[in-house]
């Protein structure tokens, strides 16, 4: 019967009892759930790491690693498995979005063992699967070339084209952030596994090392690398001397290869030089030929121009003379009038006449003859020849005819010659006959005029023959002899003189022509010439290129020479999963879990403790007359304190079976698919540990136990009649409100009514406020958890460090040509070279190392805005000591003005004073200046950074220094802040649930409040019904009060959830990371919102059970 | 047309098959102004009568006419609207507000009425003057039930209806009630309904309604009601 009246209180009250279950599920679930999730993610992690063998140590060389090298690890006992990979990173161009960085890996290993997720894997040499980054954009069955930079990838990739088959997860590469490549400093986009016969190059990238008996321990735990840090100083001490091997062989090589390079430079500089040497000589000669050519051109020139000038000379003479001589024979003409010809042919007759008669005369002077007879017999002799000569003439005439006719028909040349000849002859003949007849005819005419001037004197002693020829001298006005003379002469000389200028033409043609020979010749030479410097140019050229390629190569060798000396230490880095990216992303990630998980369900188990209590204290309290009667009826105290501790139980049990089942399931999971965004996570395996269950469940059970245990007691402690009357109202007193009349007087009959109810029942107000206060809080801390880390980066990345990009350099050498050429570039506000390195610090205890970062003290306030952590003004940099940053101060327990043991960047140690300790938020850094490092260390500061503010970014310092040597990279924050900020997202959602289930909390919470509110004054509402108020005036009544205590307890609840951020951030400790406590004014306004729009939806849902109070139910007297 | 008017009213519980009949058809009428006393034993129906009467239950079926208004078919609203306008109560355990004062309590009731009457002119009326910034538990019982009287009056009802208002009170203190129910009626007009299962208070009354297992068993009208001083029991 007992038992039934436990069971039917549960039944009566079921909502109450529903609302017990489910907080106690909330608060359960949510604790199992935090608690668990860090082990849960860690267990599957773990398992998937054995799986697939992931490696636990991995060894890294500047030189590489030689065969021989890993026939001595494999020597090594305790390594399990071990694995050499030629890794190699190279090239792709991804369509639509350009090249991307990608890593060839092998496929087929022992350590680092690949699952398969989709497709098949690769089973010919061209074949790939891949693992994706952050974004995957590879298909099954595309195809990829791949190609390098700077070298032919073929020298170490057998081949360039593959085609996707598959895809596959490593555990190597969880993270789904990449680590940065080998390249550019870029970021990994892909891994590309190729089957192992692809990799020809002779060396060993990397080497993978699985330790025997490392998977005894859970990964990322501290066991585990203890464990791992033994077998590595072992490894160390075992290698030292195998780690130098490879750097001799290379050295060797190395050198061989520069003595090489000198023989073959000293070779092909004299080949060089004799080629030269020839072509200088062959050039010398055509010039010299040249020079001769151009002289004899010069000297024919020369004479050419002389008889030029020669012949002008006689030109101009010959021109006088022949106009002297066509000057008299115009005036013979003009004197004459007839032409000169017909004057000198008739003189020519009266000459040849004269002469005629001469040879007469001397004939006659002979004789003695009178002059008339002598004249009459000269005529008959005359008239004799003339008839002898007309007939011959006419006989030669008639010949001459034949031979005409001849020649006109005959065609044989030497007929045709000797025809001619005759024709000659006989024209000759024929012109002598004629002259003949006419000189007779000519005497016979004087004759006839000396016969009639005779007749005048017939005694003349002159003559005929002398008459004759005096008439002919009287005829020519002088002497016909003379005058024949003269004109002969005259007519002679025109003759001569136009022969003289015909030669004169002549010659000047030749000359002429003379002249465009040597053009000619001139031109050709010209063309020869330049010849012969366009062949001399081709070899000032060839000479110069050939000393500058002969000198390019001989610093070439020189500077081989030089590297040779510099190169790199030959120790090997053993690197444990510390070093592991993706091990330590994982670590991270689960020390972060880890302390949201130990802190959050508490703050939720006080919560949900804190209503159970409430709620079982007004069970409890209503239950008074059933308890009263139980004890009048004789019924120990033992046996109704176990009604109740039964009740509660119950409540417990089985909200906790609901609590552990969907906590473990739901909160874990979330998380861990929330992860997912950053990690390519094995299956989730999900399991029940028991410890944490009994945990949970035997605190909750056991502290609602407990409470109600006390409750109990207390009711117990009255008699059994007392606590059957109805409990005595408390007594109501006059609120000190109700003094300030002037404000009591303007408040409303129902805010009256609600400022007395909050007074009077000061416990009911206390539950109430502080359970929202509670709910609030939580909110709070939600929001206040996500405003503090969001905004770290942004202070780091932009605050802190006010600049924007890095440039690591290789060496100082040319720092100042790289400073003024980014100087050049006006973008770039501020260029800041620091000298970075990890140092140690001596006398601390704590954390050791510190990356040290030196520069000049004026330059560091263009680049870094470091803050007091407690005045928060902003630091300089001097030279009385060094700024270190907050978290390690904090962890070292360090102040401004204690003394710290520094080591210079060649260890050499030195103390020195903290001036003072500035907010960072990531890492620890010490900064000092330059000129104080300097005073402490006496070393030369070699620059290996430069930090640039350019306001365009950092892609054109990249661009401005490709070219430039001794640049390593080109770097921004991007990448840190993209990593972190998906860091912040995956951790947004978690808050998010963390918000949603704190507000599920405030939810019962209030409703569970709301209810016991409501349940103990059913009569007092019943009566107000009765009274006649309608629904909502009677939901005023009740609900000011509500809201009033949700508005207080909000209130309430957000300095609480300050307090418990400052907590929680305090306790969230990630490696090196130090969270900010910080809430931004929206999140105090969210918080604050949402816990009223949970009490307004709550009292949405209250509405309906006050309706249904039945008046007469309600008002039914108690006795 | 009488004021009130009870025809064929029943009001029937029905728990699974069992039915339990409160009234059974039962039918009365009440005038303007009458105090009427109804009477009968514990589980009666008494209170079921006053209940319906005073719009806090539904009848199942029959006609229920106050002031010439059909309450019998009114839903919950108007229901509400009846109580408050035209109804005041008095419970045998008074059910005042415990955070209110005196003066506040009855104020409750006049912030919704129509046309109430002034707090303290009401409290006079009861005689509980000085006492009206009192909390109820500075008052005793019978200055409490005066106070929840004050409540009910003050509204200025059509109709008072009193359940059993002296069963928790002494004798003295119930008369000096009793008394004030008389005054309200005789001396403002007030339609009094009460009930008791003390016979001797009958005679106080004009009319009195027996009732018996759910049905009028007897209704008698009083041609001269007594004066509550002169009643002993």
């Amino acid at each position: 019967m007992f038992r039934k009246d436990t069971f039917r209180l549960i039944k009566k009250s079921l909502n109450r009892f529903f609302s017990l279950v489910s907080i106690v599920a909330i608060g359960v679930g949510f604790m199992m759930g935090m608690f668990s999730a860090p082990g849960l993610m860690r267990n599957s992690v773990d398992k998937y790491n054995i799986e697939t063998n992931l490696h636990d140590i991995q060894l890294f060389s500047s030189y590489g690693f030689c065969d021989e090298d890993i026939d001595v690890i494999k020597e090594i006992d305790f390594i399990d498995g071990i694995f050499a990979s030629k890794m190699q990173d190279v090239l792709v161009n991804v369509e639509n979005e350009g090249e991307r960085v990608i890593r060839l890996r092998e496929l087929e290993s022992d350590v680092n063992k690949l699952v398969l997720v989709e497709g098949r894997l690769p089973m010919k040499p061209d074949e790939a699967v891949y693992i994706a980054g952050e974004f995957s954009l590879f298909e099954i069955g595309e195809k990829v070339t791949i190609y390098l930079d700077d070298s032919d990838v073929s020298e170490v990739i057998k081949n360039t084209e593959f085609t996707i088959v598959g895809k596959v997860k490593s555990s190597e590469y969880m993270s789904l952030f990449l680590p940065t490549s080998l390249l550019k400093n870029l970021d990994l986009n892909y891994v590309l596994y190729i089957a192992n016969s692809n990799f020809i190059s002779d060396y060993y990238t990397t080497v993978y090392l699985s330790i025997e008996n490392a998977q005894n321990y859970q990964t990322t735990t501290d066991e585990y690398f203890d464990y791992v840090a033994g077998k590595i100083e072992d490894l160390e001490l075992i290698t030292t001397k195998q780690q130098d091997y490879l750097k001799e062989k290379l050295l060797v090589d190395i050198e061989n290869e520069i003595i090489e390079g000198e023989i073959l430079l000293q070779e092909k500089k004299a080949e060089g030089e004799k080629e030269l040497e020839e072509a200088k000589r062959q050039l010398e000669e055509v010039n010299l030929m040249l020079i001769i050519a151009q002289m004899e051109i010069d000297n024919n020139l020369l004479t050419l121009k002389t008889s030029e000038k020669k012949l002008l000379d006689n030109e101009k003479i010959v021109d006088n003379n022949l106009k002297q001589v066509n000057e008299a024979i115009r005036e013979i003409e003009a004197e004459q009038n007839k032409s000169i010809d017909e004057i000198y042919s008739q003189t020519t007759t009266l000459y040849q006449t004269y002469k005629a008669l001469e040879r007469i005369g001397e004939i006659e002077n002979e004789t003695g003859d009178n002059l008339y007879a002598q004249i009459i017999e000269q005529n008959n002799n005359l008239r004799l020849i003339i008839n002898e000569n007309r007939v011959l003439k006419q006989e030669y005439e008639a010949q001459l005819a034949e031979v005409n006719d001849e020649l006109a028909i005959e065609t044989d040349p030497e007929i045709i010659s000797n025809l001619n000849l005759q024709k000659t002859n006989l024209q000759t003949r024929i012109a002598v006959c004629q002259i003949t007849i006419e000189t007779c005819q000519n005497i016979l005419d004087i004759n006839q005029r000396i016969i009639d001037n005779i007749g005048d004197n017939p005694d003349s002693e002159i003559s005929p023959t002398q008459l004759a020829m005096n008439e002919i001298d009287e005829m020519a006005g002088g002497s016909i002899e003379t005058t024949y003379i003269q004109l002969t002469q005259l007519i002679q000389g025109k003759k001569d003189l136009e022969a003289a200028k015909q030669e004169i033409a002549e010659g000047k043609k030749q000359i002429e022509e003379g002249k465009e020979r040597l053009d000619a010749a001139q031109k050709e030479l010209d063309a020869n010439k330049k010849e012969y410097q366009d062949g001399l140019q081709d070899y000032r050229e060839g000479l110069i290129k050939f000393n500058t390629e002969i000198e390019k190569a001989e610093n070439e060798l020189k500077l081989a020479r030089q590297q040779l000396r510099e190169l790199p230490d030959a120790s090997w880095m053993i690197l444990d999963r510390d070093y592991h990216y993706t091990s330590i992303m994982f670590k991270n990630t689960v020390a972060q879990m880890q302390s949201i998980g130990s802190i959050l369900p508490v703050l939720f188990y006080l919560v949900a403790a804190l209503i159970c209590m409430t709620t079982m204290t007004r069970l409890i309290d209503e239950q008074r007359g059933q308890i009263g009667i139980f004890r009048a009826l004789g019924f120990s105290k033992g046996q109704i304190i176990a009604k109740y501790l039964i009740y509660a139980f119950l409540a417990t049990v089985i909200g906790s079976i609901i609590g552990v089942l969907t906590g473990e399931i739901l909160f874990p999971t979330i998380i861990y698919n929330t992860w997912r965004m950053m990690y390519d996570f094995p299956e989730f395996l999900i399991s029940y540990p028991i410890r944490n269950v009994l945990v949970c469940f035997i605190s909750f059970s056991g502290l609602m136990m407990i409470v109600s245990g006390i409750v109990v007691q207390k009711s117990l402690k009255e008699v059994p009649a007392q606590l059957m009357r109805p409990k005595a109202p408390k007594k109501a007193k006059k609120v000190f409100l109700e003094r300030i009349r002037f404000f009591w007087n303007r408040l409303s009959f129902t805010s009256k009514i609600t400022v007395r109810n909050i007074f009077r029942y000061k416990a009911r107000f206390f539950m109430t406020v502080i359970g929202v206060a509670g709910c609030t809080s939580l909110l709070l801390l939600g929001f206040g958890i996500k405003d503090s880390i969001s905004n770290i980066v942004n202070i780091q990345y932009k605050e802190f460090w006010d600049y924007n990009t890095i440039v690591n350099l290789e060496n100082d050498h040319n720092i100042e040509e790289i400073i003024s050429v980014l100087e050049n570039d006006l973008d770039n506000e501020f260029i800041v070279p620091i000298m970075s390195y990890n140092g140690k610090i001596y006398n601390t205890s704590q954390e050791t190392t510190i990356i040290v970062e030196v520069l000049d003290a004026r330059s560091c306030s263009n680049i870094f805005n470091l803050y007091d952590i407690k005045t928060e003004e902003k630091l300089k940099l001097n030279n009385k000591g060094v700024i270190i940053s907050e978290k390690f101060a904090k962890v070292n327990e360090l102040k401004p003005g204690d003394y710290i043991i520094i080591e210079s960047i060649n260890g050499i140690k030195s103390e020195v004073q903290i001036t003072y300790i500035c907010k960072m938020y990531f890492q620890h850094y010490l900064y000092i200046s330059d000129s104080l490092y300097q005073q402490l260390f006496d070393e030369v500061i070699h620059y290996n950074k430069l930090a640039i503010t350019n306001s365009k970014g950092f892609e054109n310092v990249q661009k401005s220094l490709k070219e430039v040597k001794n640049v390593a990279s080109v770097t921004d924050f991007t990448s840190f802040v993209d990593q972190f900020n998906a860091t912040i997202e995956a951790l947004d959602i978690i808050i998010g649930a963390v918000v949603v289930t704190s507000g599920a909390l405030a939810f019962v919470v209030l409703l569970n409040l709301t209810q016991v509110n409501i349940s103990e004054r059913t009569r007092e509402i019943a009566t107000l019904k009765v009274i006649g108020l309608r629904d909502y005036e009677i939901y005023s009544y009740l609900f000011k009060e509500i809201l009033m205590l949700s508005a207080i307890g909000g209130l309430c609840g957000l300095p609480l959830g300050m307090i418990e951020l400052r907590f929680v951030m305090s306790i969230i400790e990630i490696d090196m990371i130090l969270f900010p406590t910080q809430i931004k004014p929206l999140s105090y306004l969210l918080a604050y919102a949402i816990t009223f729009i949970f009490t307004f939806i709550v009292l949405l849902f209250t509405r309906k059970p006050l309706r249904k109070i039945e008046m007469v139910e309600s008002l039914k007297s108690v006795e | 047309m009488s004021f009130i008017e009870f025809k064929n009213v029943s009001k029937i519980y029905k728990m699974g098959e069992v039915e339990i009949k409160a009234l059974d058809n039962i039918s009365f009428e009440i005038e303007k102004g009458e105090f009427v006393c109804v009477l009968g034993a514990s589980g009666a129906g008494k209170t079921t009568i006053l209940n319906i009467l005073g719009g806090m239950d539904s009848a199942t079926s029959g006609t229920i006419i106050v002031d010439d208004k059909d309450i019998s078919g009114a839903n919950d609203k108007e229901l509400c609207e009846y109580r408050r306008y035209d109804i005041g109560f008095v419970f045998q355990f008074y059910n005042l507000v415990q955070n209110l004062t005196a003066k506040e309590n009855v104020e409750l009731a006049t912030q919704i009425a129509e046309d109430p009457m002034s707090s303290r002119e009401v409290l006079k009326t009861v005689g509980l003057y000085d006492r009206m910034n009192n909390f109820p538990s500075q008052l005793s019982g019978g200055e409490q039930q005066r106070v929840a009287i004050a409540r009910a009056v003050a509204k200025n009802p059509k109709l008072l209806l009193c359940d059993e208002p002296t069963g928790a009170l002494d004798y003295v203190t119930g008369k000096q009630v009793l008394k004030v129910l008389q005054d309200m009626c005789n001396n403002h007009g007030m339609t009094v309904v009460m009930i008791t299962h003390n016979a001797a208070l009958a005679d106080m009354a004009n009319k009195v309604i027996r009732v018996k297992s759910g049905t009028i068993s007897d209704i008698k009208i009083n041609e001269k009601p007594k004066n509550v001083e002169d009643i002993e029991y």
